[in-house]
């Protein structure tokens, strides 16, 4: 992702227009801090991720987890 | 939280066509690569695994009817650590269809859409499950109920005018390197088995539930089938070359000439995909946000469908510079300890409460038949 | 006809909740006026009583002029209404001159109202109110003038003697003038009489309807060529042509305060299911308007899903459709002033047919059928299919086809997204615009339209000629639909569909046309689901969707929503037997 700009800028605009569409089936304060807590994380990386495009992930920490056990049951 | 009724065909034609969704493009190769020519054994004998995956589901379901389980699960790990380990599973779940819609926008990216964006790919792709998702489970079921004459025809069209190609010498010799290889195969194709797990989730919306075990059978039987099917098409038509190409069934599609007239038609395989894509990512992603809506307790799913499918849009591309090791042995691991670990473990923990608690019955949701 | 019970009609409109007639401005605004409109007239003085309690600081604020929308209409508008309301609310006087005098009030700028003071041949005085023109005049003159004054009741004053010299069947009683206001609104003539304390009302309405013909817009090459027309009772009457049977229920109802429509529920009580007749009541008694001239736009209020593109009542103009339609089980809705029947419950696959299968034979029909399916596709994917290939897959056509439209294609400034759009919307403009047009310049335009504008736009390089084919073969094809609605429907999602094809090609065409199915697959009409024998899958009702089944083997009738069933319309036994034999 190079053009940094112009794709934080759309990536925004989804967001802002997420929040738009869902904005009436946020009705109590529970339904608005679980919507929040999944929205704002994503948000970040979403930015996070058009600026740093190599932010080390979940990949990174699963195949050293399991790679004992795999070498265990299969070498191939 | 959701009030519609589905019936168990209904599941069993959505679990099938969403397991076999990926692995109709990439499973030739995978298995492939491992098997060689003996690849056509390797469905047969993953059979019994996804039978038994689906019996466990089924059971589980039969002890607690309205429940999925993410409910079960914290009634019987208690609260804390059950809803530790549904976020886990959740976590699981958005994580596997994250990485089918990461598979979908590199097959389009890499044979059709050159220049789009991959996000723009993704994302209206998404928009369409979160639309299918956001709008109830009977939508959810019936969609592929209704597209399914559409996929199998179109799947069939790439299969009929290949049949004059097929050279079965390419399955000599068999079983040359006895049963290991076939077995390492079938453990290759727990990469997408393990996904009827999902099933949980909208059993407890199943009308006639004295069928559901026939027909959830049914489904893994369907799914072994076509995958059967195409293992020895594929194997027949393109031989020993087949791990080499990342989509076999594309090249299939694409040496089709009928008269001349009807050539290219990997539009028709695209198309296909990109139905039972959708389907697949529905599947996932309402599972992920009925099982979140009901591990923390909200009225409704709905607003959730939204940020789970941006987070989807995200975890497809975060660190992941290729698909390739979601096929490696470590995600199958990964697979296997959600798909039969965790409903193995609920089920032992549910009988082990039975024993336990027999003398004062009545508190646990109790079915009224057995298997 | 019978006279509008309904409450909401009888009143006139008062806007927001109607104060007393001492405070014009006012604190106590509620919010809708009706229920209010019916208990001011009881309890005046309640009300006086809080207004005056709740404004009693706001005497001093001037009635003119606030900001915003004025909800409220202003005083002096308030003082007429008042004054309506207290007209209507009259009951019939003894005093024959009262009873002139309120009628010449209300009726006070209307020139054609005729009132005829006349003397009833020994007996008491009397006066005739009638609506000049909606009345007929002769049946006026020879049945109730001519007896009344030629042979008259012989002295006596009661009504039963004048009821018994009046020679017109139809006659109604009413006591207060509301009634007698809206039967002379109807075109009734009302009879008052000094000393009787009420009105009789006759029947005497002239008929000026349009003569019956067949509708324009849905037209068979052989079946019978009737279409409803304007005025309610003829619509019914062809109705009963059809149905001979007392089982054909027709329940009216009054829509509209100012327009009083009358309008009529028809269904075949034992076929139809009384839930559904009672949700069609329920959802016509929510409708409180000004007025409602046309079907289509009671169909805006009553349906599902006001904002889709597809409709989800059936339209129609033919009583041979409505029959059918009713004797599977589904209700009518008849208004008057429209000759447009709306048929309720709708589905998608029941607008896909036309009339005209029946009338055919079932193997001809079948294949019609399925050429009429096949070309909506057309009809909707055709231009998008032409983009989407010529933008992103051009691999899929023939080597030879390529070249030529590449080399048609070549002077052409236009992306083929951009030619697209500008064919199609020309098209539809042309399409638009021939309605409007007269007779006489019609044909001229319409060759002007194709061939002029079409090969001078090929020749000036602005579009293409495989352009001008598939915009030319996507027009024909719309026209295979039967329904007009959904016939617009369909014209009106191409360009979506379009869109998504030029940004994203065949990619784009499976999404759009994904949605646009899940939207269908959401949609319901009545509780019934709009695609219905199709998507949840009903395979007993499969055999008239698809294929036309001759009508010996369409034993049973659809079954629609509900747990009410009657299932089984014909027996062929007999007829089996003698095919066998």
């Amino acid at each position: 992702m190079n053009l940094s700009k112009t794709h934080i800028a759309v990536v925004t605009l989804v967001a802002i227009g997420m929040l738009l569409f869902d904005w009436r089936g946020l009705t109590d304060i529970r339904t608005k801090i679980a919507y929040f807590s999944l929205y704002i994380p994503g948000f970040t990386l979403a930015i996070l991720l058009i600026i740093y495009p190599n932010l080390p992930g979940p990949v990174q920490w699963m195949r050293p987890l399991f790679a004992p056990l795999a070498k265990l049951l299969f070498k191939s | 939280m959701e009030r519609g009724q589905v019936s168990a065909a209904q599941v069993a034609v959505l679990s099938f066509t969403a397991v076999t969704a990926t692995s109709l493009l990439t499973a030739p190769t995978v298995v492939s690569s491992v098997v060689k020519q003996d690849v056509w054994l390797s469905p047969l004998l993953a059979l019994p695994i996804g039978f038994l995956i689906v019996w466990l589901i089924v059971k589980l379901n039969q002890i607690y009817p309205d429940q999925t389980l993410v409910q079960y699960s914290m009634k019987l790990l208690g609260r804390p650590l059950g809803i530790a380990v549904n976020l886990i599973y959740l976590f699981f779940i958005i994580h596997t269809t994250a990485y089918v819609l990461r598979q979908f926008t590199d097959f389009m990216k890499l044979t059709f859409l050159f220049t789009t964006p991959a996000f723009v790919v993704a994302s209206s792709m998404i928009l369409v499950c979160a639309l299918i998702v956001r709008s109830g489970v009977e939508i959810v079921v019936r969609f592929p109920m209704l597209l399914l004459p559409v996929v199998l025809s179109l799947i069939l069209m790439v299969y009929m005018p290949s049949i004059k190609d097929i050279n079965l010498h390419n399955f000599e010799p068999v079983l040359s390197e006895g049963l290991v290889a076939p077995l390492k195969g079938a453990f290759r194709l727990m990469s997408w088995v393990p996904v009827f797990t999902f099933m949980n989730f909208y059993l407890p919306f199943v009308s006639n539930k004295r069928h559901v075990l026939w027909w959830a059978f049914g489904s893994v039987t369907i799914f072994t089938a076509i995958v059967f099917t195409t293992f020895v098409m594929v194997y027949a038509i393109i031989g020993a070359a087949t791990p080499i190409y990342v989509y076999p069934f594309m090249v299939l599609a694409r040496f089709i000439s009928l008269t001349e007239f009807f050539e290219h038609l990997e539009s028709l395989v695209m198309m296909v995909w990109v139905i039972v894509i959708i389907v697949r990512i529905s599947f996932g992603l309402y599972s992920a946000s009925l099982g979140l809506a009901q591990c923390l307790g909200f009225p409704s799913y709905r607003p959730l469908v939204l940020p789970i499918s941006m987070i989807m849009v995200l975890l497809s591309y975060w660190s992941v510079s290729n698909v390739e090791f979601v096929f490696s042995p470590e995600f199958i691991i990964y697979y296997l300890i959600f798909g039969i670990g965790l409903p193995a473990l609920l089920l032992t923990l549910s009988t082990i409460r039975q024993r336990f608690s027999k003398p004062h019955n009545g508190q646990d949701e109790q079915g009224e038949y057995n298997v | 006809m019978t006279h509008p019970k309904d409450e909401r009609s009888m009143q006139p409109d008062t806007g927001a909740a109607p104060s007393s007639d001492a405070v014009p401005d006012n604190g106590n605004q509620s919010a809708n006026s009706s229920s209010s409109d019916n208990h001011n007239q009881a309890q005046p003085t309640a009300q006086q009583q809080s207004s005056q309690g709740q404004s009693s600081d706001s005497n001093l604020t001037p009635a003119a002029f606030k900001p915003g929308i004025q909800m409220e209409p202003t005083p002096s508008v308030q003082e007429v209404l008042d004054h309506q309301r207290q007209l209507l609310g009259k009951p019939v006087a003894n005093k024959l001159q009262d009873n002139i005098d309120t009628l010449r009030e209300l009726y006070n700028d209307c020139s054609d109202i005729i009132i005829h003071e006349f003397d009833i041949l020994n007996g008491p005085a009397a006066a005739l109110a009638y609506i000049d023109g909606l009345s007929d005049m002769r049946l006026i003159d020879t049945h109730i003038l001519a007896p009344l004054q030629q042979i008259g009741t012989a002295g006596s004053r009661d009504k039963d003697p004048i009821v018994k010299c009046v020679t017109i069947s139809a006659m109604l009683e009413a006591a207060d003038f509301q009634i007698v206001s809206d039967k002379i609104s109807y075109g009734h003539a009302v009879l008052l009489i000094d000393g009787i304390t009420s009105a009789l009302v006759y029947d005497v309405i002239n008929p000026i309807i349009r003569s019956i013909e067949e509708p324009e817009a849905e037209t068979v090459v052989r079946g019978p060529r009737e279409g409803f027309v304007e005025s309610i009772r003829t619509n019914s009457t062809l109705l009963r042509r059809r149905l001979h049977t007392p089982a054909l229920k027709m329940k009216p109802v009054f829509i509209g305060r100012y327009t009083k429509t009358a309008a009529v529920i028809t269904f075949i009580e034992g076929i139809a299911d009384p839930n559904l007749v009672k949700e069609m009541e329920g959802r016509l008694s929510a409708i409180d308007v000004d007025g409602m001239t046309d079907t289509s736009l009671i169909e805006e209020w009553i349906e599902d899903n006001p904002f889709s593109p597809f409709p989800q009542l059936m339209s129609t103009e033919r009583p041979d459709v409505v029959t059918a339609h009713l004797l599977e089980g589904k209700i009518a809705l008849i208004a008057d002033g429209s000759p447009v029947a709306l048929i309720a419950p709708a589905s998608l696959m029941s607008m896909m047919q036309s009339p005209e299968d029946f009338y055919q034979r079932s193997l001809v029909a079948t294949a019609i059928r399925w050429l009429r399916m096949l070309f909506s596709l057309i009809t909707i994917f055709g231009p998008s299919f032409y983009v989407a290939v010529l933008s992103y897959h051009q691999e899929m056509l023939p080597t030879s086809l390529l070249l030529t439209i590449a080399v048609s294609r070549e002077q052409i400034p236009f992306p083929a997204l951009v030619e697209a759009l500008l064919m199609e919307i020309t098209f539809e403009a042309l399409r638009e615009a021939g309605i409007r047009l007269p007779r006489q310049v019609g044909s001229a335009v319409s060759i002007v339209g194709a061939l002029v504008i079409g090969q001078a736009a090929i020749s000036a390089g602005i579009v293409s000629s495989p352009m001008v084919m598939v915009v030319a073969i996507t027009a024909v094809s719309s026209f295979l639909i039967p329904n007009y609605s959904l016939g617009i429907a369909i014209r009106f999602i191409r360009f979506p569909i379009m869109l998504c094809a030029g940004a994203l090609g065949l990619y784009g065409i499976v999404l759009a046309a994904l949605v646009i199915l899940i939207h269908l697959m959401t949609l319901r009409s009545f509780g019934v689901p709009y695609l219905s024998p199709l998507s949840p899958m009903q395979t007993s009702q499969l055999k008239d969707t698809l294929i036309r089944t001759s009508s010996p083997n369409a034993i049973t009738r659809p079954h629609l929503t509900g747990s009410f069933f009657n299932r089984v319309r014909m027996r062929t036994a007999l007829y089996k037997a003698r095919r066998n034999s």
